[in-house]
C-alpha cells in the first residue's frame, strides 16, 4: 500500500504537467472546434459540425491533404530509398563510415531556416546554383526552367526536404543494423551473397521492428509538417506547398489578410489528430511481422 | 484634546495629502505599448526617440514597450484572452480594421482629434479605416502602391513615365529592345500580384471596383467585360513581354533583386522598396516612382491610389487609455513625424512633414490622391478568408499563366456565389 503511495507521489508531477499541458488543451481543441471563434473577445458561436462539413468541401484543404500525401509516399520512397542505400553501403564495409555517417546526419543540426534559404538560393531562377551549373555545363534549356515556378515548386522543396531527412532515417536505420550480429554479415559474405542480397535476407528481417518504427515517425512527420515547407515558401507562401498544419496555421493566426477563424482552424488539427491515429494502427496492421530474435 | 487650529492643521494636511496623493495617481502612468517592430529595426528605434521626446515634455507619462514582430496583433490576442493589460499597439492598419477593430476592441478616439488635427493627416488617411465615423485607429506611417523604378534605365532606355496601360506596354517593348526587362514579380507573394488586377479594374471602374464585384452575390458580375478585359490586360503584360517568363519562379525577395541588379525597370509595389533594397541598390539609387496609368474608357482616376498604412490603436480596455490616446494623438504631431521621416526612413501621414527623398514621389502621389484604397482594393480588409483562401491564389494561378483569364472568372463567379450561398 505504501509502496504504491509512493509510486503515486513520484509520478503525480509529471502527470499533473501532462494532463494540464497536453491532455487539457487537447480536449479544449476538440470543444473548440464546434464553435466559430476568431479568439479575440468572448464572442465564440456555437455551430455544431459546421465547422467540419466545411472543412469536408473545403478545396484548399484537399490540395493541403494532397501535398501531405505527396510528401508521405514519394518522399517517403525518396527518403527510404536513399537511407537504405546509404545503410547497406555502409554496411557492406565501406571507408570513412563513420565521416559519411556524420556528413549525412549534418543537415539535422542546422537551423531549418537556413537549410532552406540554400535551398531556395540553389533552385532560384536566373541567378540561383542549379542555373548556374546548368549553364556551366552548356545545358542553357534546362537551366531556363523556373525551378520555383508554381507547377514545380512543390517537387524543389521535396527534393530539399529529402535531404534534410535523409540522414536522420539513415542514422536511425543504422542504430538497429550495426546490433545485428558482425558473423551472420560474414558468413552471408562466404556464401556468396551479394551487397543487396544481404540487405534484404539479413539487415532488412533483423531491424524490421526498427523499419517499422522509422515508418511511422516519417507518416506523423508528414502529416504535420510545418516548418521546412513554409520556411521555402517564405511568410506569403504558395497554396502549392500548403500542408494541413500550414493550413491550420494560416486560417487560425492571422497573416497578410486578418484571417482569425480559431474554430475552423482547430478543426483542422481535430482532423489531422484522428489523422495520424488512423496512419499509426493502419501502419501497424499492415507491417506487421513476427518479430526475429538474435 | 486638540485645538481647534491643530485640527485644523491636520485637516488640511490630510487633504493636501490626498490631494497629493490624488494628483499622481491620475497622471503618473506607464502606458505598455505592444509593438510590430523587432527592437533591431530602425523604426522601433524611431518610435523609442518619439517616446522619449514625448516623456522628456510629460515625465509623468513612462513606456514599456513589448517588441512583438509582425505577429503582434495574433500575440495580443491570446495576451488579451489571458487578461494582460495593454494600453495600445501597433500594426498594418488593414490587418488592425479586419482584427481588433472587427472585434470592437478599439477605443474610440473621436473625441481627441479636433477638426485641425484631423485636417493635419494627408488625403483620406485618418478616415480610411473608420467605423462608422469613429476613429478606432490612427495612421502614423504611409505607404503609397506605384510602379517603383530606376530613373536612370529609364532615361538611358529613352523611355518617358507611361500615362496609360498602352504607353506601359509600348514602354516594356522599348526597355526589352534595350536587353532589360521593365517589370518583374515575386511569383510566390498572390497579393502584390492581384494589385495589377485591382488597379486595373479600378481604373476601368472607378476606386472600390473590386469590393463590388464581389459583393454582387450572384457571382455574375465577374463576367462581366470590364472584370474579363481586366484579367487579359494583366496577363498580357506577360505575352507582351513586360515581365520576363523565370520571373514566374522568383520567391520574394529575389524578383525585386533584379531591380537592384540594373536587370529590370520596376515593380508594382508598396513605398517600402527603397527601404527595403538599400542594402543591395544603395542609398543613392535614384529611385522613382509613378501610379497605375489609366486604361482606355477608364472612369477610374490615375490619381486614386491603393495604400499599406501602419496605424496605432488604443485597446479599449486599455488601463491608461485617456494618457495612451494622448500619446497616439503626439505620434501624428509634426516633431514626432519628424522623427520617424529622419530616424527610420519612412513616409507619414502628416502633411507637409517631407518623406525621404528615395519616396518624394510617393509623397506627391499620397498628397494628390484623389481616392484611396487599401491594397487589392480592399477587399482583404472585408472578406479576409475569401481573398486569402480563393481570390489572391486564383488570380496568381492566372496572372502565373496556370489557368486562362476566362477560367478565372469562371471560378470567381462560382466561387463568390458558393460563399454567399453560405452566408
Amino acid at each position: 500500500m505504501m509502496r504504491r503511495r509512493m509510486v503515486f507521489a513520484f509520478l503525480a508531477p509529471a502527470l499533473l504537467l501532462y494532463l494540464g499541458f497536453l491532455i487539457l488543451p487537447a480536449v479544449q481543441a476538440f470543444y473548440l472546434s464546434f464553435y466559430d471563434t476568431s479568439g479575440f473577445g468572448d464572442t465564440a458561436e456555437w455551430v455544431g459540425l459546421s465547422n467540419y462539413a466545411t472543412l469536408w468541401g473545403d478545396s484548399v484543404f484537399w490540395r493541403a491533404m494532397r501535398n501531405m500525401a505527396l510528401i508521405m509516399f514519394v518522399g517517403g520512397v525518396a527518403t527510404f530509398g536513399l537511407a537504405f542505400l546509404f545503410t547497406m553501403l555502409m554496411n557492406a564495409g565501406m571507408k570513412g563510415k563513420k565521416l559519411f555517417r556524420t556528413l549525412i546526419f549534418m543537415p539535422n543540426v542546422i537551423a531549418v531556416v537556413a537549410i532552406t534559404t540554400f535551398w531556395s538560393f540553389v533552385f532560384m531562377p536566373r541567378y540561383g546554383m542549379l542555373t548556374s551549373f546548368l549553364k556551366a555545363i552548356g545545358l542553357d534549356g534546362i537551366a531556363s526552367t523556373a525551378w520555383t515556378a508554381p507547377e514545380n515548386v512543390f517537387y524543389a522543396m521535396m527534393v530539399g526536404l529529402v535531404w534534410i531527412s535523409v540522414g536522420f532515417y539513415t542514422i536511425l536505420i543504422m542504430a538497429g543494423a550495426d546490433k545485428i550480429p558482425a558473423d551472420m554479415y560474414e558468413a552471408a559474405r562466404l556464401e556468396g551473397a551479394s551487397t543487396f542480397q544481404i540487405f534484404r535476407q539479413i539487415t532488412l528481417p533483423m531491424i524490421w521492428d526498427v523499419i517499422l518504427i522509422t515508418l511511422i515517425l516519417w507518416a506523423i512527420q508528414a502529416v504535420k509538417i510545418v516548418e521546412f515547407p513554409y520556411a521555402f515558401g517564405g511568410p506569403n507562401i504558395d497554396q502549392n506547398l500548403y500542408t494541413p498544419a500550414i493550413y491550420l496555421y494560416i486560417m487560425g493566426f492571422g497573416q497578410r489578410e486578418s484571417v482569425y477563424a480559431l474554430g475552423y482552424s482547430t478543426t483542422i488539427g481535430v482532423v489531422m489528430f484522428f489523422l495520424t491515429i488512423a496512419i499509426i494502427v493502419l501502419m501497424r496492421f499492415l507491417f506487421r511481422r513476427e518479430r526475429v530474435e538474435f | 484634546m486638540l485645538s481647534n487650529t491643530s485640527r485644523q492643521a491636520i485637516v488640511a494636511a490630510v487633504f493636501s495629502l490626498g490631494l497629493a496623493g490624488n494628483t499622481g495617481a491620475a497622471t503618473a502612468a506607464e502606458l505598455v505599448f505592444w509593438s510590430m517592430w523587432n527592437e533591431p529595426e530602425p523604426q522601433a528605434a524611431a518610435l523609442r526617440q518619439v517616446m522619449d521626446a514625448y516623456t522628456a515634455a510629460n515625465p509623468e507619462t513612462t513606456f514599456k514597450v513589448v517588441w512583438n514582430g509582425r505577429q503582434n496583433q495574433t500575440k495580443l490576442r491570446a495576451a488579451l484572452q489571458a487578461g494582460t493589460p495593454v494600453d495600445f499597439m501597433d500594426q498594418d492598419s488593414d490587418q488592425l480594421a479586419g482584427g481588433l477593430q472587427k472585434e470592437g476592441l478599439g477605443h474610440d478616439l473621436s473625441a481627441d482629434f479636433d477638426q485641425a488635427t484631423r485636417d493635419a493627416f494627408l488625403p483620406g488617411a485618418l478616415e480610411l479605416f473608420n467605423a462608422d465615423g469613429k476613429i478606432i485607429q490612427v495612421p502614423y506611417v504611409y505607404n503609397t502602391v506605384n510602379f517603383w523604378y530606376n530613373k536612370d534605365m529609364l532615361a538611358e532606355v529613352g523611355g518617358t513615365v507611361p500615362a496609360t496601360f498602352d504607353d506601359l506596354l509600348a514602354l516594356c517593348g522599348t526597355v526589352k529592345a534595350a536587353g532589360k526587362s521593365a517589370l518583374v514579380i515575386e511569383g510566390n507573394v498572390a497579393f502584390y500580384n492581384v494589385l495589377y488586377f485591382s488597379h486595373y479594374l479600378a481604373r476601368e471602374n472607378g476606386a472600390g471596383a473590386l469590393g463590388k464585384v464581389f459583393e454582387d452575390k450572384s457571382g455574375d458580375s465577374w463576367k462581366t467585360p470590364a472584370v474579363l478585359a481586366a484579367a487579359k490586360a494583366t496577363r498580357s503584360l506577360w505575352d507582351q513581354g513586360c515581365i520576363a517568363e523565370d520571373a514566374r519562379g522568383f520567391q520574394y525577395p529575389a524578383g525585386q533583386q533584379t531591380i537592384a541588379l540594373g536587370d529590370t525597370l520596376g515593380e508594382l509595389v508598396g513605398s517600402w522598396l527603397p527601404t527595403e533594397l538599400t542594402e543591395s541598390a544603395g542609398t543613392d539609387f535614384p529611385w522613382g516612382a509613378f501610379n497605375f496609368p489609366a486604361v482606355k474608357d477608364g472612369v477610374g482616376k490615375s490619381t486614386d491610389i491603393e495604400v499599406g498604412l501602419l496605424s496605432m490603436m488604443v485597446l479599449k480596455d486599455a488601463p491608461n487609455a485617456q494618457e495612451a490616446a494622448d500619446f497616439v494623438k503626439y505620434v501624428g504631431s509634426e516633431e514626432a513625424q519628424k522623427i520617424l521621416v529622419e530616424a527610420s526612413g519612412v513616409g507619414v501621414t502628416r502633411k507637409g512633414v517631407a518623406w525621404p527623398a528615395a519616396l518624394a514621389d510617393a509623397y506627391t502621389s499620397a498628397e494628390q490622391a484623389t481616392a484611396l484604397s487599401p491594397f487589392g482594393g480592399g477587399l482583404g480588409v472585408a472578406y479576409p478568408e475569401f481573398t486569402s483562401t480563393i481570390l489572391n491564389p486564383e488570380y496568381n494561378m492566372m496572372f502565373l499563366g496556370q489557368t486562362t483569364p476566362e477560367e478565372f472568372v469562371e471560378t470567381m463567379a462560382a466561387k463568390t456565389k458558393e460563399y454567399w450561398a453560405a452566408q
